[in-house]
């Protein structure tokens, strides 16, 4: 059975930056079989864990990379694209981290797939922007088209 | 005159950020600056007008590490303010929130920022690679950390918990005591840490530091007790401005605390280790002993090791904790506001934390003062680097620049709550 674990990260009282968590609970709601939907703040060594004895790990974070807001980048951890959108957070130990150490540690699920969503607004207050909200859809059928087909 | 001039841009594995200037005259160090470039951060203005059931969530945001030492600070002064004192059951659960935040902070500075120094790798991912175990060792115990913050303050990061007087909501003593095993494999993993970092190499560097805690007579300090020095400070945290003072420097957005009467001092783990080392559990004390660490300790590298048996006891006193709790009738007390002031130190993983804040009748908020460990010890970090990087300077500049940026990690140093971290630039003339 594959383990897949669905982790959204992000803050919602920043607008777009919310958009992680927004995929996630959207997802939730849906109770996919064999997937947990996990919530985090960013903090690596938290997603490190979420991460961990899955066999397959979809992580959904907004991005604020200078590309057209609503962009959906679809990446994987040796992607040099990533230190891009996940620069190093002051605050210690973020995604791109997590990503790096994980590999380090050999302790990564086989399938990683990060999908950064690019963010229009990012101050504080609740909701997302247009674009933002659509790719967000888009995201979440494609995070379920993607999954394993399950006999019932 | 020979001119060689270093920049290192930005000390990393630190919070928040800042500069360190060596001036090098003819081959004597002349001046040391750490420069805070981060913006001030206008906490205490915007306070200001705000009500005082307001700051535990407000300056929690002050940092991402150690937003538990705001909240406790912070609730504590402005009880003092308002003339309450909470009682025990709340006290206890205060208690163990700062157990947790101990722990996930130690755990993190030691393994993922600290240990990667005396080792000689640019961060924790590349020390990975060959320490792979200790990594592993310190995800884990991290992660128990993070679950004892998460079950008491409601998340992770930024507790949500938190009310002046006391919780919101006690926490369940079924989800506490699901904790007591991993707290305990947690203990095994914190002195593991400490034999694991035993070996490393130490510079000898004791330093005549004025060392700084909060003191209880029975309990090693979290929140509550006098301020006590090495120096023969033994006071109140209400006398704190009659002891204590912050200076405006010139070439930092962070103010430098001192003692008035002395200057410069230090707070933190090594304050506590030699000031409160009575305090210390049994266990804790016998890991040191065995680790070779003793109170006539003055070492600052020496605080990776006195880190690991502070996390030692932070867990011991979680397990304690959790294995006598039962939920209160009620998990906070009223705290009525009153105008007067109020002072609130408690000790924060990187030092003692402390907030004062001046209330009016109806609560407030007509003055508040944040004095956050990193910038009481900004004084003698530059004081350390003089004496380390002095007899170093022959050393090539890359090597010097992460020579000094070890020195300055061994105070853990949280610039974005000082700034109130880190350039470093060698001017050598």
């Amino acid at each position: 059975m594959t383990r897949t674990v669905v982790v959204g990260i992000g803050n919602t009282f920043r607008h777009d930056d919310g958009v992680g968590l927004v995929v996630a609970r959207a997802l939730r709601l849906s109770h996919l079989p064999h997937v947990s939907i996990r919530e985090s703040d960013g903090d690596g060594c938290s997603l490190l864990e979420m991460m961990r004895d899955a066999d397959r790990a979809i992580l959904v974070d907004a991005t604020s990379s200078g590309l057209e807001p609503g962009t959906v980048s679809r990446l994987e951890p040796s992607d040099s694209r990533i230190s891009q959108i996940a620069p190093t957070s002051s605050h210690a130990f973020g995604l791109r981290d997590a990503l790096g150490m994980g590999a380090t540690l050999g302790v990564l699920p086989a399938s990683v797939v990060i999908y950064g969503i690019e963010g229009l607004d990012f101050s504080p207050g609740r909701g997302l922007s247009a674009p933002v909200r659509k790719a967000a859809a888009s995201v979440i059928r494609e995070i379920v088209a993607g999954l394993p087909v399950v006999e019932t | 005159m020979a001119t060689r001039k270093i920049d290192v841009e930005t000390i990393t594995r630190v919070e928040g950020e800042g500069a360190l200037r060596l001036k090098v005259r003819d081959g004597q160090l002349e001046d040391v600056q750490l420069n805070i470039y981060e913006p001030p951060r206008f906490f205490e203005a915007f306070l200001r007008g705000r009500s005082y059931t307001e700051p535990p969530d407000i300056t929690a945001r002050i940092c991402g590490i150690c937003p538990v030492a705001y909240q406790m600070s912070s609730c504590h002064a402005i009880e003092a303010a308002c003339g309450v004192k909470v009682g025990e059951p709340i006290r206890t659960i205060r208690r163990l929130l700062y157990c947790g935040e101990w722990i996930e902070s130690h755990v993190l500075h030691v393994a993922f920022l600290h240990a990667p120094d005396f080792l000689g790798y640019m961060d924790a991912i590349r020390m990975a690679a060959d320490h792979g175990a200790v990594v592993q060792l310190a995800l884990k115990m991290k992660k128990t950390g993070n679950k004892l913050v998460t079950i008491v303050g409601g998340r992770e990061i930024h507790p949500i918990n938190v009310r002046v007087g006391g919780f919101y909501k006690a926490p369940s003593k079924k989800d506490l005591r699901a904790l007591l095993d991993p707290l305990k494999e947690a203990a095994d993993g914190a002195e593991a840490m400490l034999r694991w970092a035993k070996p490393l190499d130490y510079p000898d560097f004791d330093r005549p530091y004025e060392l700084v805690c909060v003191k209880h007579p029975d309990e090693y300090p979290f929140n509550e007790g006098r301020v006590v020095s090495t120096g023969g400070i033994d006071i109140d945290p209400s006398q704190y401005d009659d002891v204590f003072e912050e200076r405006h420097v010139e070439h930092s957005n962070a103010l430098h605390s001192v003692v008035k009467a002395r200057g410069h001092y230090l707070t933190g783990p090594l304050a506590r280790f030699v000031l409160c080392y009575d305090q210390l559990t049994p266990r804790a004390k016998a890991a040191a002993a065995a680790a070779g660490l003793t109170p006539a300790v003055r070492n600052p590298f020496l605080t990776i090791m006195i880190r690991c048996v502070e996390t030692l006891y932070a867990i011991e006193e979680a397990i304690r904790i959790i294995e006598a709790y039962e939920e209160p009738d009620r998990p906070y007390e009223d705290v009525p506001p009153r105008a007067g002031k109020g002072y609130g130190c408690t000790e924060a993983p990187r030092g003692m934390l402390c907030h004062h804040y001046t209330l009016d009748s109806d609560g407030t908020i007509l003055d508040a003062e944040i004095i956050p460990p990193t910038s009481q010890n900004l004084a003698s970090m530059e004081d350390d680097i003089r004496a380390f990087a002095g007899p170093r300077l022959g050393l090539p500049d890359a090597e010097l620049a992460m020579k000094c940026e070890h020195a300055i990690r061994n105070h853990d140093p949280c610039i974005s709550c000082a700034t109130h971290f880190l350039k470093l630039e060698v001017d050598r003339q």
